[in-house]
């Protein structure tokens, strides 16, 4: 499989050991990952290469989530973006749904529930993409219940036209 | 109006247990993340050996080198956070200058926004006789403020030494001058009042000057009149 052919991730974390462990998983399903320890490095990726989904923690120094989340959801119209945090209480949920997040985890969360919201808001993204191309947008919603999220996310992947 | 030391310790000491312990769980959830992600991974090269993919060694010793660290690192912050507890177990007592700022440097150390922070090793230990539970929370609350106030990249230096029989002087330095804003503010200057502590800034230093016997404190901290 290609990297085109994966879907794009760009992942945020300073907890650089922790950062590595996931990016190794990750890869080995069906994703090709941009690891990065800062927000500012996060902006400085994402202006230069098109990216899916960007797994976000809350708790960094210099530009912290909530504030890369900002930066993200202006400059990329359908980039999604998860936020792991350390401390998921009601009230970060609830600012950074307002701010466009498409989900918060605790951190430490499952991999499993990982893959499964990185799928799901890969769906949004495509969904938001081709929300006035009638076939796709049926193609997307026809996709079978009960097949895994990553047999999805290689669906939905094929449907992509891998535009920003 | 102000504080009695005891509600320092009531009010703002639980304030600060609870920022403390907040920390310390949030250190302790990166180590599980990692020491899961880590296990994880092993289990996922498991599944492709049994494939017939070839298993790379040098990632196995990665892994379990790794999962030792976090380890480690686990015990240390479980340390930490009991010597912290335990600063509550005698209101006033011989309290090592060097103990609580090692103790104040790694616990501030867990949060995001903490500066490389250096302190004189070199420097002679030095005890005064106060409230170690205070006088920890006032270092560790000039250093958040420090931290949240210097350059991004620059980093603290301590050094502490004995200025007369009476005073311990603590200096806290960094490079790049800073404008400051709010500082000390009230709950600073009231832990500062109670422990007998002068407070003087510049662009790039802070000194603390804590008087080396406050005996005034025992008696307010037990419930006699301050």
């Amino acid at each position: 499989m290609t990297d085109i052919e994966k879907i794009h991730l760009l992942m945020v974390d300073d907890e650089e050991k922790f950062l590595n462990a996931l990016t190794e998983r990750l890869k080995l399903k069906f994703f090709d990952i941009t690891p990065v320890t800062n927000g500012e490095d996060a902006i400085d990726v994402a202006k230069k290469a098109q990216f899916d989904v960007a797994v976000v923690d809350l708790q960094m120094p210099g530009i912290d989530g909530v504030e890369l989340l900002k930066i993200l959801k202006k400059s990329h119209r359908f980039l999604e973006v998860i936020i792991l945090s350390g401390h998921a209480t009601i009230d970060v949920a609830v600012e950074c749904t307002k701010l466009g997040a498409f989900k918060v985890l605790e951190k430490p969360c499952s991999f499993d529930k990982l893959v499964e919201t990185i799928t799901e808001a890969y769906e949004s993204r495509m969904k938001k993409k081709f929300e006035k191309d009638t076939d796709r947008m049926k193609q997307i919603q026809s996709l079978a219940f009960g097949q895994s999220p990553l047999g999805i996310l290689r669906e939905l992947k094929k449907m992509d036209d891998n535009q920003k | 109006m102000k504080p009695t030391t005891i509600d320092l310790v009531n009010r703002q000491g639980l304030q600060f247990f609870g920022s403390v312990n907040a920390s310390i769980s949030h250190e302790l959830k990166n180590i599980f993340a990692i020491i899961s992600e880590t296990a994880g991974f092993l289990n996922d090269l498991t599944q492709l050996s049994k494939q017939g993919k070839k298993l790379e060694l040098s990632l196995l010793e990665n892994c379990s080198n790794s999962i030792a660290e976090e380890i480690e690192r686990g015990f240390d912050t479980i340390r930490q956070m009991n010597q912290f507890a335990h600063s509550v177990d005698d209101p006033v007592k011989a309290t090592s200058i060097a103990d609580t700022l090692v103790l104040a440097v790694k616990l501030t150390g867990f949060l995001s926004y903490a500066k490389k922070t250096h302190i004189d090793d070199a420097a002679k230990d030095i005890t005064v006789l106060t409230s170690p539970f205070l006088l920890q929370n006032l270092i560790y609350r000039t250093l958040c403020a420090l931290y949240k106030s210097v350059d991004t990249k620059d980093a603290l230096k301590i050094t502490f030494h004995e200025k007369n029989t009476d005073t311990v002087f603590l200096k806290f330095s960094w490079n790049t001058p800073l404008a400051w804003k709010d500082f000390p503010d009230r709950e600073i200057s009231d832990m500062a009042d109670a422990l007998k502590a002068e407070i003087s800034i510049t662009d790039n230093t802070l000194d603390m000057a804590v008087a080396r016997d406050n005996d005034t404190l025992s008696a307010a901290l037990t419930g006699g009149k301050q």
